[in-house]
């Protein structure tokens, strides 16, 4: 199917933010590398979506998964471990998205260069 | 391919490799772990109704959660009930059940590194974790035969089950508590040596001292002053609840008198030891506190209600979590409320349908260790002159040999220093608390005691009928040289343990004609009682005691209220009461205007050591500096300070209310036999006059420069600190003014800004014996370890106003009023083993 750049970072991002979450789930946090990997076989539409789609995907997976905890009682967890290592629950909750983001980012670069290095796709599309 | 292809799969490469080298390197990424990491430990904070399917749980068990935290267990049978406690009591509090059985086994350093060594080296030294094992194996050995140990054996592997299920279930769920997480541990799983390690850690809480080294240093630097210094007989204790008030026992007083002299060598082994004992407990894991707690029980024909009262008020350090977990455990056979530990199944202190319970610390008596000097020639040790084999435990990596009485502590070529420790005898205390908590009478409440051995402590007991106290334990008796056994002992067979007080002869009273027992920490038994009961060193002067029993002398009728305020709020110092009189008129007349505006605080003074007394600040800080002035030179001439400064301590009043100070009790009724009688000698050559004026001068001095105009009030300097256990000072509370001292009955002893109370009525509870529903309590702190969790320290506020919480006692699950249940947790067996 032909889709345009935008319909293709929305789909990828979608794809990855939910694979991601459900991965997220075997409690095996390197298995997010996987979820942006199948975003990036799937949605061959370039680096540049592939990047945004599969970081914001990552985030994106956490925020779902943080959705299933109670609120009342996320923050004062966090405020007791950001008290104990002595870094902040801004930093905190900041790495667990960011190094979320950072593995699928990967995985997204790793299926994007396959699709381009070996299954003959293009990894930046013409114009 | 172009070269710059490669670049984005190498960028990828990098980023996992970087994020698994964090993860190798630091623990970040399994604690940020989304799903398996902290932040999943908020799901385990939701309070709300759940059923859990629990394998090897034998029946089902509903938990309903009161509206004040309290977690009330309904169970089908006792191995369900037991089982239902430990899980529960882990989901509440498994890094304190952890610690505590680490604790007491020796083996800090497997969660906390080598830092814990020496505590770990000096633990297993003392013989905690050897005698654990052994409490178990006896309990295993007899169950078949003997019914408490039965009992034992089937609380102690239900609740370790228990326990362990819920280690299994947090695994499961990703909820392991905080403390594991970040360490990047994994709790161990629980079994009943560990609980019996629990119970050798309380005793040592409780029942274990340096005192035999402390009085063999003094008395060679002291001679016979010592006895003048540390008195046997208290010259000012004038209530002993179980009798013997007559002229002093002229065997015991000798007994006392005849203190072992002993070789500089043993000198330097008994000072090396003491250096070792510093070690315990950890500094990390302060519980160290007793010596004021409270038991009062109060017979019917003296309250409001025609029914006993009893009231208890056990004195522990100060931690969040608190060192108590409040419950009812109901089952077939049993139905009782009350506090228990973290790592034993039965209620300490509480009450059930029939019967109420309290207790304290007793008048220690040596604190129930006992030192003696050994020869040891290689591998063996000399008793009566005949060479025995050491005996050789391997145990936490470490070696530690055993002679006929106890752990070789110190040693220095032939001669070594052995401690027989009460806490070391073979011995099952779980059991007894077990069966006290389905006991139904004085009989079976004393019966099941009749096992008791360490830590020493006296029982307060009230039915519907009648009241009494018992302060049962193995009181060893001397036979031999008997040297005086609160220093250290000959141990090379001329003197030695023969046996212990019969139980019949145990300190006790029933139904007293005055109709109340007080067992505040004081002596139980006056001068004439016929046994060797230990000096006024350990440790409590008795004032606390004897404000109590005034209290109720004037009282002839109380209401339960009357005893909650009388033990929340009440802050009258019995020792103010009887010494200011005597302070005011050595200090009457006097020029000084420092000394007139004491003179005028003090003569309007009602002795209450409330927060905006100034007059109390004024007693208090004058009752220290004469103190000071009083001892203090006597030791330096003698050479205790400042050569013995790190293990005999500095002395100061009050228990060693200043900071860096230590408290020496029998040095508190000295002192106010110096007020009393106007004599200091032989301590000082000074006129008590003159030492009371400096005194008052000095106290004044300190007190305008710290808070200039008179604002001194006693609320700056008197307060209580509740530290975190995990030394998490971020998650402390406190301090909190409050008014108080050491001598009042919610007491403690320190002094702010720098040594603030961290421990005081751990416990308070007060039984309305006309209907038991009807009974009140708080402890410091709250049901959850969890600092994020509402229920950390919730009652803490409650506790510093005095005010004691409800304690709901409701038979049935449907008799429990739903406007009163905060959640319900169902447990079901089922699931995977």
């Amino acid at each position: 199917m032909n889709i345009g750049k935008g319909t293709g970072l929305l789909i990828s991002l979608l794809v990855i933010a939910l694979s991601g979450f459900i991965l997220l789930l075997t409690g095996i946090w390197y298995t997010v590398i996987v979820a942006g990997l199948i975003g990036g076989l799937l949605v061959r539409k370039g680096y540049a979506v592939s990047v945004l789609s599969s970081f914001v995907g990552g985030l994106v997976s956490v925020g779902i998964l943080l959705l299933t905890l109670p609120t009342t009682y996320l923050m004062p967890t966090m405020d007791e471990v950001a008290s104990i290592s002595g870094i902040g629950v801004t930093l905190l909750l900041a790495l667990m998205f960011i190094i979320t983001g950072l593995l699928a980012l990967s995985g997204s670069l790793i299926g994007t260069f396959f699709v381009y290095a070996i299954g003959g796709g293009r990894a930046n599309p013409p114009r | 391919m172009k070269k710059r292809a490669i670049v984005p799969p190498v960028l990828a490469v990098i980023i996992i490799v970087l994020v698994f080298l964090m993860g190798t390197f630091t623990p970040l990424v399994s604690i940020l772990n989304p799903d398996t990491g902290v932040i999943q430990n908020s799901r385990d904070l939701v309070i709300g109704n759940e059923t859990l399917s629990l394998p090897g749980l034998t029946g089902k068990v509903v938990v309903i959660q009161d509206s004040y935290g309290v977690y009330h267990f309904y169970a089908s049978s006792l191995q369900s009930l037991y089982y239902a406690l430990g899980f529960v009591q882990a989901k509440e509090r498994l890094e304190q059940i952890e610690v505590f059985g680490l604790e007491g086994m020796g083996q800090m350093s497997n969660f906390f590194g080598s830092s814990y060594y020496n505590y770990d080296k000096f633990q297993t030294l003392t013989g905690a974790p050897i005698t654990a094992e052994k409490d178990w194996q006896s309990v295993i050995a007899n169950a078949s035969t003997n019914s408490t140990d039965m009992l034992t054996e089937e609380a102690l592997v239900s609740y370790s089950e228990g326990i362990n299920a819920y280690i299994n279930y947090s695994n499961e769920n990703h909820i392991t508590p905080v403390l594991f997480k970040l360490l990047g541990i994994r709790p161990y799983y629980w079994n009943p040596v560990y609980s019996f390690a629990v119970q050798e850690l309380m005793t040592q809480q409780l029942e274990f001292g340096t005192e035999g080294l402390k009085v063999s240093i003094i008395y060679s630097l002291l001679g016979n002053y010592t006895y003048d210094l540390l008195p046997t007989f208290s010259p000012v204790q004038n209530y002993y609840y179980a009798g013997y008030s007559g002229s002093p026992n002229q065997t015991v007083l000798n007994i006392s008198h005849n203190t072992y002299p002993v070789n500089s060598t043993v000198l330097s082994l008994a000072k090396s030891l003491l250096y070792q004992f510093q070690y315990d407990p950890p500094t990390y894991f302060h519980m160290q506190m007793p010596g004021h707690s409270n038991e009062i029980v109060i017979a019917g024909n003296r309250t409001t209600t025609g029914f006993p009262i009893l009231m208890g008020g056990p004195v522990l350090g100060f931690s969040l979590p608190a060192i108590w977990f409040q419950v009812q455990l109901v089952a077939p056979g049993i139905d009782v409320y009350g506090v228990v530990l973290p790592g034993a199944p039965a209620v300490i202190i509480g009450f059930n349908n029939n019967i109420a319970w309290t207790l304290t610390d007793t008048q220690a008596i040596a604190d129930g260790t006992f030192f003696f000097v050994q020869k040891i020639v290689g591998q063996d040790y000399i008793w009566n002159g005949t060479e025995h084999p050491l005996k050789e435990y391997k145990i936490n990596g470490f070696e530690v040999n055993w002679t006929n009485l106890g752990p070789v502590m110190v040693q220095n070529g032939s001669t070594a220093i052995v401690m027989d420790w009460m806490g070391n005898l073979v011995s099952n205390e779980i059991g007894s608390l077990l069966e006290i908590n389905t006991a139904s009478d004085w009989s079976e409440f004393k019966n099941a005691l009749s096992i008791w051995k360490a830590p020493f402590q006296n029982f307060a007991f009230a039915n519907r009928t009648m009241i009494a106290d018992i302060s049962p334990a193995y009181y060893p008796i001397f036979s031999g040289d008997v040297y005086n056994p609160a220093a250290i002992m000959p141990g090379n067979g001329s003197e030695y343990i023969s046996g212990s007080i019969p139980y019949s002869q145990v300190p006790q009273v029933v139904n007293p004609v005055q109709g109340f027992i007080v067992s505040s920490n004081q002596r139980q038994v006056g001068p004439s009682y016929p046994y060797w009961f230990g000096m006024t060193n350990s440790f409590s002067d008795g004032y606390r005691a004897q404000m109590e029993v005034n209290y109720l002398e004037q009282h002839p009728i109380v209401s339960v209220n009357n005893i909650i305020n009388f033990q929340g709020r009440n802050y009258t110092d019995y020792e103010a009461q009887a010494a200011v009189p005597y302070i005011l008129s050595y200090i009457s007349g006097n020029s000084s205007q420092l000394i007139s505006t004491a003179y005028s605080l003090l003569s309007h003074w009602n002795f209450n050591m409330t927060e905006n007394s100034t007059a109390a600040s004024v007693w208090f800080f004058t009752y220290e500096y004469l103190f000071n002035n009083t001892f203090l030179p006597f030791l330096k001439q003698h050479g205790w300070i400042p050569e013995y400064d790190d293990t005999l301590g500095v002395p100061s009043g009050m228990a060693g209310s200043l900071p860096n100070t230590t408290g020496y009790s029998s040095m508190e009724v000295d002192l106010l036999k110096v007020i009393l009688t106007g004599s200091a000698q032989p301590f000082s050559n000074q006129s008590v006059k003159y030492l009371v004026t400096e005194s008052v001068a000095e106290a004044m001095q300190y007190l305008e420069s710290k808070y200039p105009s008179g604002n001194y009030s006693w609320g700056h300097f008197y307060g209580f600190l509740f530290p975190n256990l995990f030394g998490l000072s971020q998650f402390n509370v406190g301090p909190i003014p409050k008014g108080g001292d050491f001598n009042t009955p919610n007491d403690a002893s320190g002094v702010g800004p720098n040594n603030y109370p961290t421990g005081g009525q751990s416990w308070e509870m007060v039984v309305n014996l006309s209907n038991v529903s009807h009974s009140y309590g708080i402890y410091p702190g709250g049901q959850s370890e969890n600092p994020a969790s509402p229920l950390y320290s919730n009652y803490v506020n409650d506790w510093i106003n005095g005010t004691y919480l409800p304690l709901l006692f409701y038979p049935t699950v449907a008799s429990f009023p739903a406007s009163e249940i905060m959640a319900v947790m169902t447990l079901n067996p089922g699931g995977e083993t």
